[in-house]
């Protein structure tokens, strides 16, 4: 009887185990990428689209799955999301070489030239910066600064002789500090707010509904903030300054 | 502070000297010209030679590029000034009156304006004399000439036609073929005459194109039986068009002198140099005139098709043709440079390449051009693309000869060369310079375009929002810092404290010595040391309100004491009380025998309770 009780225990501790185990393979994003590679290596670029997003449905994504997801969407002729994976690789990655060259590359597929930014980040210091770190590093940086800025002022009062040099030394790491979190809250808003047209092409209208005059078009690949929503439509912001509504379903948020 | 000071108004100063005066002019060199003479249009910015180029706006009739800048630097009493010049070409199309700008210029975050200039461009046909010209008289006409449109001229320029001064234009043929350089000489007679300020003659050309003028030449010329000394105007002028033109009439604009009657005869003009200057008042007086020559009826001839060759391209003058190779062995892919020189007289704009074609055995580049004097080289270099290749393929020129009116063709080659096989090491891709040093290139490699592969390994996975900026312990340790900081500034603060203030270090450490003496009182007690202990109660209550009052050694007695403690707000009661603990240990140190002193603990928390009192006060 003992026997066949501890028989029966094994049994089913092996079935829920190995329940768990498929279970957790269908979804598992590791599994989802390796297939998603095979397929894009068999050329069959659809396929490997599927199971790169069916790994990003997870909630869990890394540079390296949006760079791969990318580029099956590029070679399936879909530059809009493309681009906006790209995007979210660099988000993540943004010193990468490849992701850099290979996003290059395929903004350079989009139609039209892209508008040249206006406002403060028409100052190229800071679209380089903000472009090369991600949020997280951007905030390691400001709190890393911050450090050294109570240091100096600590320094200062210990060094009575170095006074003025502990306090320029402040003042500069404040100028910094200041930087940085401009930059950071400028960064986060931009995570939140761009978007990429994913539609071969958007008309921007004046107005919210289908009978407004257009004002522009968006191709696909072109990059927009959102600035706010109404019904099935957005309106978004082009990097010159130039605001129109489009439909939501044209533009999708990084 | 002072430094600060100082500097800041070393600051100002500067600004000051740099932005005093600014100013923004627009000049031109002259506000009268004909169609097709250059003039030039100057945009100074004075007071800093930092100024961005103005925009000039196009004017309809006029053609206007900028040609060069200039700056300068002048220190006027002392003050420093920059300045920089932007130079314009302005070439008036059609006549007419033309208004360019106003201009602007920013500086400073400050825009200037400069008013705007008036060019006057003037129609040549509209120059005429005013009476016959039958019997020229000799000085200028007594009333302004009249424009084409019948109303006076602006300024007081003069046709002027006497034999006394006088142009005349001289062609040397008038026959000529398309492409045929042709010289033109203006001649300007002068007898007795003084002139100045001769500007090079205007003339239309219709259906030629020119060259530049050469240097004026002065002469002597004996002409219809008399001698003038004559400035000679030579240009040279190519047909490009065959048909029947009139070139001309030249015109010459200058001013006459009129001198007052000298007692000495001149026999020449050279006594009043026809270029002086005359401003500085010898008793002269200056007259602006025009003169003006015949027309000349020119006819261009087309090339003749009889015996025209195949590869004639309008090539006209008499020409020699020469063609050289160089090197004479190579390897497949090494190159090998033609180098074909044109030389003689005639129209070397109108000589092109001699044509070198591809095919499959050799790569062929485009040639450089040179040209010195009368002399026009190509270097042309050609790369065998295989070992099978014997010889460059023959070249030919062929040009017009207009004193024979024949075509000539010159057939140069073929010309042997040894190609071999380069080893397979050897076959890169090598870098080609030109004889001249003035070119280098290489054969232009064609790269794919593509996304690079994808990545095999997924890296680190991150949930969606996941940002360092939202975890609170991210946000708590930036609270850290300045905790830390405000922890240092307090302890700092405390120890510099204790370092300079020494009432207040004394203060400070009263309590601790208070214990240190009570429990070294106790342990005296507990061994029975009532002298011991009497004494060291005593100095402790005294070393304790010596530091906690600040008061010197020998200044710690009961009344000063007692004084200090009811003024601090101390009860009675502890002053009564200390005061008896005092004397209890002032007896004890006189008193034979302490033991008549029966409550030692008592006394010992006395004093504990006394301390403890002043601690809270």
């Amino acid at each position: 009887m003992n026997i066949l009780k501890n028989y029966a225990f094994i049994t089913i501790v092996y079935i829920i185990f190995t329940a768990e185990l498929c279970l957790a393979s269908d979804n598992d994003p590791a599994r989802l990428f390796i297939s998603g590679n095979e397929e894009y290596e068999a050329g069959n670029y659809a396929a490997a689209i599927s199971d790169y997003e069916k790994a990003r449905s997870t909630g869990k994504a890394s540079a390296e799955l949006y760079y791969n997801l990318a580029g099956a969407y590029f070679k399936s002729g879909n530059i809009g999301r493309s681009v906006l994976n790209y995007e979210r690789a660099i988000s993540l990655a943004p010193r990468d070489p490849d992701i850099l060259s290979n996003y290059g590359f395929a903004k350079s597929m989009v139609t039209g030239k892209e508008p040249s930014p206006r406002g403060i980040l028409s100052w190229r210091f800071l679209r380089i910066f903000l472009r090369s770190f991600t949020l997280n590093e951007m905030a390691m940086m400001a709190s890393a600064v911050f450090f050294v800025f109570f240091i100096a002022l600590g320094a200062g009062m210990v060094f009575e002789g170095q006074r003025a040099k502990a306090l320029a030394a402040s003042g500069f790491t404040a100028l910094i500090i200041v930087f940085i979190v401009t930059a950071v809250f400028i960064k986060s808003q931009y995570l939140k707010s761009y978007a990429v047209t994913v539609a071969p092409s958007s008309d921007a209208l004046f107005g919210p509904f289908d009978s407004a005059t257009k004002f522009f078009t968006l191709h696909e690949g072109n990059g927009v903030i959102i600035l706010e929503t109404k019904g099935p439509w957005h309106r978004v912001r082009r990097p010159d300054g130039m605001v129109g509504w489009v439909k939501s379903v044209d533009v999708e948020r990084i | 502070m002072k430094k600060l000071s100082v500097f800041i108004l070393f600051i100002f100063l500067c600004t000051g000297i740099l932005h005093a005066d600014n100013k923004f002019e627009a000049s031109l060199e002259l506000d009268r010209v004909y169609p097709g003479n250059p003039v030039y249009l100057y945009l100074s910015f004075i007071g800093s030679s930092n100024v961005r180029q103005p925009e000039v706006v196009p004017v309809d009739g006029l053609r206007i590029r900028q040609v060069g800048s200039s700056t300068q630097m002048t220190v006027v009493n002392g003050v420093m000034s920059q300045s920089i010049t932007y130079s314009y070409l302005v070439v008036p199309l059609n006549p007419g009156r033309y208004e360019i700008g106003p201009f602007f210029a920013s500086f400073g975050g400050q825009t200037y304006r400069a008013e705007p200039v008036t060019l006057t461009v003037v129609d040549i046909s509209g120059v005429s004399s005013s009476s016959s010209s039958s019997s020229p008289s000799p000085g200028p006409q007594s009333s302004p000439p009249l424009t084409a449109s019948g109303n006076q001229s602006d300024d007081d320029t003069a046709f002027y036609e006497g034999n006394d001064v006088f142009l005349r234009m001289e062609i040397d043929k008038t026959r000529l073929y398309v492409n045929e350089v042709v010289p033109v000489t203006i001649k300007l007679y002068v007898d007795n005459v003084g002139l100045k300020d001769i500007e090079y003659p205007v003339y239309t050309h219709e259906g030629f194109s020119s060259g530049e003028f050469t240097k004026p030449e002065r002469k002597r010329e004996n002409y219809r039986g008399k001698t003038y000394e004559t400035l000679e105007f030579t240009q040279e002028l190519s047909a490009f068009k065959e048909g029947m033109y009139v070139i001309g009439p030249a015109v010459v604009r200058c001013k006459m002198i009129s001198r007052k009657p000298r007692t000495s005869r001149r026999s020449s003009i050279f006594g009043v140099s026809i270029f002086m200057d005359d401003t500085f008042g010898t008793g002269y007086d200056t007259y602006p005139i025009e003169l003006r020559s015949e027309e000349v009826s020119v006819e261009v001839l087309p090339f003749p098709e009889n015996g025209k060759p195949d590869d004639f391209k309008g090539a006209v003058g008499v020409f020699s043709f020469d063609v050289n190779v160089s090197p004479s062995e190579v390897k497949v892919g090494d190159p090998v440079t033609i180098t074909m020189t044109v030389s003689g007289m005639g129209n070397l704009d109108t000589v092109t390449a001699p044509e070198v074609s591809e095919d499959e055995n050799f790569r062929v580049y485009e040639p450089v051009v040179s040209k010195k004097g009368n002399r026009k080289t190509y270097e042309q270099i050609v790369i065998p693309r295989t070992g099978k290749v014997k010889e460059i393929p023959g070249i030919s020129f062929s040009f017009f000869n207009p004193m024979s009116g024949k075509y000539e063709i010159y057939n140069k080659g073929p010309f042997p060369i040894k190609v071999t096989e380069a080893p397979e090491t050897q076959q890169a891709l090598k870098m080609v310079a030109m004889p001249s040093g003035e070119h280098i290139f290489q054969p232009k490699e064609e790269f794919g375009q593509d996304i690079l592969h994808i990545k095999y390994n997924m890296g680190r996975m991150y949930s969606a929002g996941d940002l360092l900026i939202r975890r609170k312990y991210f946000i708590a340790l930036q609270a850290l810092a300045p905790l830390l900081f405000i922890i240092f500034y307090v302890s700092h603060k405390k120890r510099r404290r204790i370092k300079t203030d020494r009432g207040y270090a004394r203060l400070l450490k009263a309590p601790r010595k208070a214990r240190s003496g009570m429990r070294k009182a106790k342990s005296l007690l507990d061994r029975r040391d009532f002298s011991g202990f009497y004494n060291a109660v005593q100095k402790t209550l005294e070393e304790y309100l010596g530091n906690k009052f600040d008061l010197p050694r020998g200044s710690v007695t009961p009344s000063e004491i007692s004084a200090k403690l009811s003024n601090a707000g101390c009860d009675d009661e502890v002053v009564k009380k200390l005061n008896n603990v005092l004397s209890m240990c002032e007896m004890a140190r006189y008193a034979s025998s302490v033991s008549e002193i029966s409550d030692h603990n008592g006394i010992l928390e006395d004093t504990r309770s006394i301390i403890d009192h002043v601690e809270k006060l």
